[in-house]
């Protein structure tokens, strides 16, 4: 199938055609009184929030059972014992009880024998809210999508990521997964590697990453990843890196163990914070007061207009 | 007479957090005249409602939350020890109207009404209902640790692994996937309930923002060592997740957290609520704690919610 060629420029101009589908019109609820929802947010959702006041949209890249709702669960718990992560305190959510739900059989509660996550089906797609306050920052509205792994198998395959998923173009950071269990079957690597490329390269060609967007490469279950596996992850890591600072000049790689099969503490979930509370790389002088993602929000804003 | 400024208070807790022992202890108190921290001046409506509450807490006996209900809310003016007067506005008490809000996911007009007229909150938590959100990771962890212990102090290790076999037996009950307990929300752990609670009632509220806001932390005598650790830590330790919101949000709440004993002791058996009765009246028995875990009056926390 074919996609576009990247522009010249690092912002992406407006698609005029893929708008309309991508942002649909925020529809009149004037029955709705709760604030809040007990399931993921949709898209009108999600606009009312970006209206508001505007929020951090995170896109989480990776195929079927590459860990992507298991990392979004693991950092709701993370913030509910204790109360700050790395200094990141949370400040609410209008999705508690979605998060809840997805984190429903890692608790002792649930009277599973091992922690699990359901995978996310494709009529599950939606958006985790979470708001967050840096020590000493402004508050930050996260908008975490938490999308089956069935659309990234169909961008790896050729379709148009602008068409897949018209709201990427909207994203503000993006977390392209590496399944580390996977990765560690010497079998499966080239295969893993290949996917991810595709994956990253989806981001270039679909022009969906803004001057700025912040990418970072991140590598799930490294707990079943041995030492020697991990060096190799690093290496190939320089190469993925590579690909992704073409869209990114400063997109990182993060090593996480969201919820390491011998039960011990998570790793990395820091990191993801951090980078999801990291401020957007000053450009020009698009850059407003209103908060780090201001001059994202206004470029949707105009899309939206 | 010179005019009185008003104070709505809306009590807000899940049910059975001790929102209705509070208020009877209160009334207790302020028709005590050998309680200097707080006195009825007014009250308008029907005296019966808070009247069985006090009788209740007098008796030392557990309430029925079917038992006693005011949809009417009430008015009262009162006066505490430094002759300031206040009229104080209850607009609604029922937990079972938060808990609709949180578990059934509707909004009744009563609470809609009673948040939209309030503006100081009291939110109550209980400590022997407050689930938290333990992780099948932390419970092995917890439980390999245990063992470890037990084989170190070589102490027979068979208590350790019968631990494991209850975690093990709870987990084989249903050991397949499809066999497992559904989520709902009741299962939702306490701080994600009063997280999304407390998000509906600052939206309702955003015009009068920040909200005064106590956080009681009730039957403050039933935690652990009360005496050792202070309300905040008590909030910070089994209720992170919610003290960390609250703190976040200084803009939307303005809160300090109080302990309260408004029985003065447990009274589920019939030797605990002697045993509490022995000890004297309401008076004697019933205490307030600061956030920092200083002993202060039981009305402390109610004075700082009502007055600026």
């Amino acid at each position: 199938m074919a996609t576009s060629p990247p522009s010249d420029s690092a912002i992406p101009e407006p698609d005029a055609s893929a708008t309309p589908a991508a942002i649909p019109e925020v529809p009149a609820t004037p029955d709705r009184r709760l604030f809040t929802s007990d399931a993921s947010l949709a898209l009108p959702e999600v606009e009312a929030v970006l209206k508001h006041r505007g929020a951090t949209v995170v896109a989480l890249m990776g195929e079927v059972k590459w860990g992507k709702t298991t990392l979004l669960v693991e950092v709701w718990n993370a913030f509910l014992a204790a109360k700050s992560v790395n200094e990141v305190h949370m400040a609410g959510s209008r999705t508690s009880f979605a998060f809840e739900q997805r984190a429903w059989y890692s608790r002792l509660a649930s009277e599973a024998r091992d922690g699990f996550t359901l995978r996310t089906r494709e009529e599950e797609d939606g958006f985790l809210h979470l708001r967050v306050r840096p020590s000493g920052g402004d508050l930050v509205e996260l908008l975490l999508a938490d999308y089956s792994g069935e659309h990234f198998r169909r961008i790896r395959e050729g379709v148009p990521i602008r068409q897949e998923l018209p709201w990427m173009t909207r994203a503000d950071r993006f977390l392209v997964l590496v399944n580390g269990s996977d990765y560690a079957l010497s079998h499966e690597r080239e295969i893993i590697l290949g996917r991810v490329r595709r994956q990253i390269h989806a981001l270039r060609v679909g022009n969906v990453v803004a001057n700025t967007g912040r990418v970072a490469l991140v590598l799930t279950k490294a707990d079943q990843a041995p030492e020697p596996t991990l060096e190799r992850f690093r290496h190939d890591a320089n190469g993925l890196l590579e690909l992704c600072r073409e869209v990114d000049s400063e997109a990182r790689v993060i090593e996480t163990a969201a919820r390491p099969a011998d039960g011990s503490p998570a790793r990395g979930l820091v990191d993801v914070v951090d980078f999801l509370v990291s401020p957007d790389p000053v450009v020009g002088t698009t850059v407003g007061d209103e908060g780090p993602n201001s001059a994202n929000f206004a470029r949707v804003i105009a899309r939206i207009g | 007479m010179r005019d009185l400024s008003t104070a709505r208070v809306a009590l807000l807790g899940l049910p059975r957090t001790g929102k209705s022992t509070y208020l009877g202890a209160i009334w207790q108190l302020a028709q005590d005249p050998q309680v200097p921290d707080i006195y009825e001046v007014d009250f308008r409506g029907d005296r019966s409602y808070l009247q069985r509450l006090g009788d209740s807490v007098a008796r030392c006996t557990e309430l029925e939350h079917t038992e006693v209900d005011s949809s009417e809310g009430m008015q009262l003016t009162l006066g505490f020890q430094d002759s300031r007067t206040i009229r104080v506005d209850i607009p609604d008490l029922s937990g079972e109207l938060l808990n609709q809000l949180v578990e059934d996911r509707h909004l009744q007009t009563r609470l809609s009404d009673a948040l939209d007229a309030a503006d100081r909150l009291a939110l109550f938590v209980h400590p022997e209902k407050v689930d938290e959100p333990i992780s099948i990771a932390a419970a092995k962890q917890i439980l390999l640790l245990a063992q470890t212990s037990a084989i170190g102090a070589e102490v027979e290790s068979g208590s350790a692994l019968e631990d494991e076999r209850a975690v093990g037996s709870a987990a084989s009950l249903s050991a397949e996937k499809p066999d497992l307990p559904s989520f709902s929300i009741q299962k939702a752990c306490t701080a994600a309930k009063y997280i999304d609670a407390l998000e509906n009632i600052a939206n309702l509220g955003r015009d009068r923002w920040p909200l005064k806001t106590a956080v009681i932390v009730s039957a403050w005598d039933t935690v652990d060592q009360p005496d050792e650790i202070s309300p905040e830590e008590w909030l910070s330790s089994r209720l992170p997740g919610l003290a960390s919101y609250l703190e976040a949000n200084a803009e939307m709440f303005h809160h300090r957290i109080f302990g309260v004993s408004a029985l003065g002791g447990r009274c589920h058996t019939p030797e605990q609520r002697e045993a509490l009765r022995a000890r004297g009246p309401v008076r004697d028995r019933v205490y307030g704690k600061t956030s920092a875990g200083i002993q202060v009056p039981l009305s402390m926390a109610l004075e700082w919610t009502l007055f600026d």
